[in-house]
Formats: structure tokens, sequence, C-alpha cells
């Protein structure tokens, strides 16, 4: 079965709160990433992580939760 | 010239990079802080997973200066780091694990003033955009 191409927003929708890592990645020449095939996903990052360990070629990791608003960074 | 736009009203500006591999075949695409107050950039062991970096053995380690203190942080050479459409050869970076706080928020390094000082960047913070002219 052919995997499902989809937007960095279409995955936010269908896998809400999830680790996704992405194969198939489609990159823009400003290096964003634009969509690619969700072969992972998970609520543990453990399993994107072992996932991304084992993979040969071009991937990506995102996280689709929603940051809350306000926060504020001192790095 | 390259221009990427970001979000002016955050309180943060991430940007999705791409590290590459010792041979450059393989790549994971992954997202850093825009820090100029950064002097390395700085990357979480896990987003380089399957790179084949051996992290057991780094080219060299380094004290940091971080706002909770002084740490050490290992050293390794990216054959590649492309970022706002512009690649950084051979460029050293420091691995530093991030609390899950930061990474549940995308944030899993930061891009720092040893990539930025190839260019010239300018923000506009009115519109929302980031322009950068190699040097």
């Amino acid at each position: 079965m052919k995997q499902e191409r989809l937007t960095i927003e279409e995955m936010v929708l269908k896998y809400p709160d999830q680790w996704l890592f992405i194969t198939d990645c489609e990159i823009s020449e400003n290096t964003e990433l634009l969509s690619g095939v969700v072969s992972v996903h998970s609520t543990s990052k453990d399993d994107v992580n072992q996932a991304s360990a084992s993979y040969k070629g071009g991937a990506a990791i995102r996280y689709t939760g929603k940051p809350p608003e306000g926060l504020v960074f001192l790095l | 010239m390259g221009r990427v736009n970001f979000n002016p009203t955050a309180n943060i500006i991430i940007l999705d990079v791409t590290l590459f591999s010792g041979t450059s075949t393989d790549f994971r695409n992954t997202t850093l802080v825009f820090d100029t107050g950064a002097s390395m950039t700085t990357i979480s062991p896990d987003s380089i997973l399957g790179l084949g970096y051996d992290l057991s053995n780094p080219k060299s380690k380094k004290p940091s200066i971080t706002a909770s203190g002084t740490i050490e942080s290992k050293v390794i050479t990216l054959s590649r780091l492309s970022a706002l459409g512009e690649i950084v050869e051979n460029i050293d970076v420091a691995i530093q694990e991030f609390p899950e706080e930061l990474t549940l928020l995308n944030i899993h390094g930061l891009l720092g003033l040893d990539f930025l000082k190839h260019f010239d960047v300018n923000i506009c913070f009115s519109l929302g955009f980031i322009d950068i002219k190699r040097i």
C-alpha cells in the first residue's frame, strides 16, 4: 500500500500531540520541511528515536503538540 | 540571497535545519532556535541518530557557559549543516541534551554565531522575515 504524503499542517491535524518520524521529505530551497510520509507516529519519543537510529536516508522529526501561549524563553 | 518567514509575534524564532551524515547521503531535518546569544551551534544527540557520528569519541570537549551554569560539551564536526537555505560545511557543533519541555516545543538545539557569521543576516520584525546573504 502506498503511504500517504502529507503537508506539515495535515500531519498536525491527523496526528495531534505525537512524535513523528517523517521520510520521503520534501524540503524547500530555504530548508523548510514542506511535506513527507509519516513512517512512525507515537506519543513516545523513544519510538521515533529508535526509528531514526536504524534508518538510512533522509528523514525529519517533529512533535505536533501546540505550544502554550505566553511562554518566555531564557536559553 | 535567501528569505525565510517567521512569526514576529512569537517569543522565539524556531528554524528548520538539516544535519547531514559524514558522506552527506543521509540527513535529519530538525528544528533549532535562531540564537545570536550562542557562540556555538548546539544540537541534541537525538537529532543526529542514524547519521553515523560517534558521540563516544568526540573531537573535543569544551566548557560552555549557560544561563544555569558552566557545563562541559562534547564537540563533533558535522559534514554539512543547512539552514535558511544556506549550507556551512565541516562545522563544529556542541552536543547537549535538551530538557523534554523544550523538545516538546520542537526545540532540539541552538543555531549559533558559528553558522550565522558566514552571512549577512537581516531580521525584519515588522514583516516577519529573515534575509540571509553569504559574505
